[in-house]
């Protein structure tokens, strides 16, 4: 480390003379991220170069909380000026947010899911946040951490909804450049019943997982392909008609190609069981049970 | 705490949807049961609770030609006077080579055909 002198005269002769390459190297080198992160933003200069250099030297050393303290600093976000003004109208926010959008970028092809979250809620960009976490939920095996993520995820949307009418009723409309609406209020709502439902099929499913012979099928969720829908619809609409019903909806299934795969596989273990061939127990009182709860259905207009 | 909009909000089997499931939609559910039985177990007497099940008369008929109840079914068909049900009831008998039933559905096409002239 030069001494502080030695190091005020580099630091002159590289901003006269030297270009981004020297300057970031040698402010990152000597651990001065903020001056690099001023560098890069006052200058103008593109996101790649910010990624590049900063978000990835961050990333490697974990700095990753310091330059998102950093850019709290040198650009006022948005949201934290915004309440009590009639018109967003931050310059700093304009110029930092490209680049927090770029680092966000920059994760999200990295599948740094996890990173990406704390940016985005660092931004409050909160609907994206509530989507990566659905992505982290796609991503883990595990049963128990995949209903925290869907908890989280259920929160940061409707903290995202929260916030929108915070805007709306303030009459502030963000300008398209920083606006990060990246889903409209309605498919925010469908992503929020589609994780109560989620959750719900769950709490349905884990204690069945080891009776069901799909192979995957831990892994299927409503979130996942048309597929993997059927299939749960298929499964669970021949134990609770109700939830079955509700994914078929959720999904936008095909109901009776649903109902005659599950009313065929009742069937077959109904034969399996007939001929001893397996050691299924459906009787035709599983199947009646089954048509009355149908009929209900019908009757009730589901 | 994960609170579930689905059961605080939204009452179950009391929503509605575009469409629901009417009786030939039931029906054809059941018959599609009524085949697979029919073909892997025809032995069993369960079709006749899955028959007694059907919401349309036409789909008893075909329920019956699936058990191979052909005469159950020929009666039902006649009841409804369908010609189109007979010719296929009639169809079915020369496959299986049940004499009696189509002589019985040829019969009743004859005189029907008759009573047009």
């Amino acid at each position: 480390m030069p001494n502080k002198d030695a190091q005020q005269e580099c630091i002159f002769y590289l901003e006269r003379y030297g270009n981004t390459h020297s300057s970031l190297s040698y402010y990152l080198k000597y651990k001065m991220l903020e001056k690099a992160c001023r560098h890069v933003i006052d200058r103008a200069q593109t996101h790649t170069i910010f990624v590049d250099y900063i978000v990835e030297h961050c990333l490697r050393l974990s700095l990753l909380p310091e330059l998102k303290q950093i850019l709290k600093k040198i650009g006022t976000h948005l949201i934290f000026t915004l309440f009590g003004t009639d018109s967003y109208t931050d310059p700093n926010m304009e110029v930092t947010k490209p680049y927090l959008l770029a680092a966000c970028k920059y994760f999200n092809q990295k599948k740094a899911f996890k990173t990406l979250v704390t940016f985005q809620v660092f931004m409050k960009d909160y609907v994206r946040a509530g989507l990566t976490c659905i992505k982290i939920f796609m991503e883990t095996l595990d049963a128990q951490y995949k209903l925290k993520c869907l908890e989280v995820a259920k929160g940061y949307f409707e903290e995202g909804l929260k916030l929108r009418q915070q805007l709306a009723l303030k009459g502030i409309k963000m300008s398209p450049e920083v606006s990060t609406e990246v889903l409209h209020e309605s498919d925010v709502n469908k992503y929020l019943n589609r994780i109560d439902l989620q959750h719900e099929l769950f709490q349905f499913l884990i204690p069945r997982y080891k009776d069901i012979s799909i192979e995957g099928f831990e892994q299927f969720t409503l979130f996942g392909n048309q597929l993997q829908r059927q299939a749960l619809a298929e499964y669970v609409i021949l134990h609770d008609v109700d939830l079955g019903m509700d994914i078929i909806d959720d999904a936008k299934l095909d109901r009776m190609s649903v109902l005659t795969a599950s009313i065929a596989n009742l069937g077959k273990s109904l034969i399996a069981t007939i001929t001893n061939k397996a050691d299924s127990s459906v009787d035709m009182k599983r199947i009646d049970e089954f048509l009355n709860a149908l009929k209900v259905c019908s009757l009730t207009g589901i | 705490m994960f609170t579930n909009r689905h059961l605080k909000g939204r009452p179950r089997l009391t929503r509605v949807t575009q469409e629901s499931l009417s009786t030939s939609q039931s029906d054809a559910l059941v018959l599609e049961l009524i085949e697979l039985l029919a073909q892997h177990v025809p032995e069993e007497r369960c079709c006749d609770k899955l028959i007694a099940r059907l919401g349309e008369s036409r789909a008893q008929v075909r329920a019956h030609m699936l058990c191979g109840k052909l005469k159950a079914a020929y009666l039902l068909a006649v009841k409804l006077g369908d010609l189109e049900l007979i010719r296929a009831l009639l169809a079915e008998a020369e496959r299986v080579q049940s004499k009696n039933v189509a002589a019985l559905c040829l019969k009743f096409l004859e005189s029907r055909a008759n009573e047009g002239k």
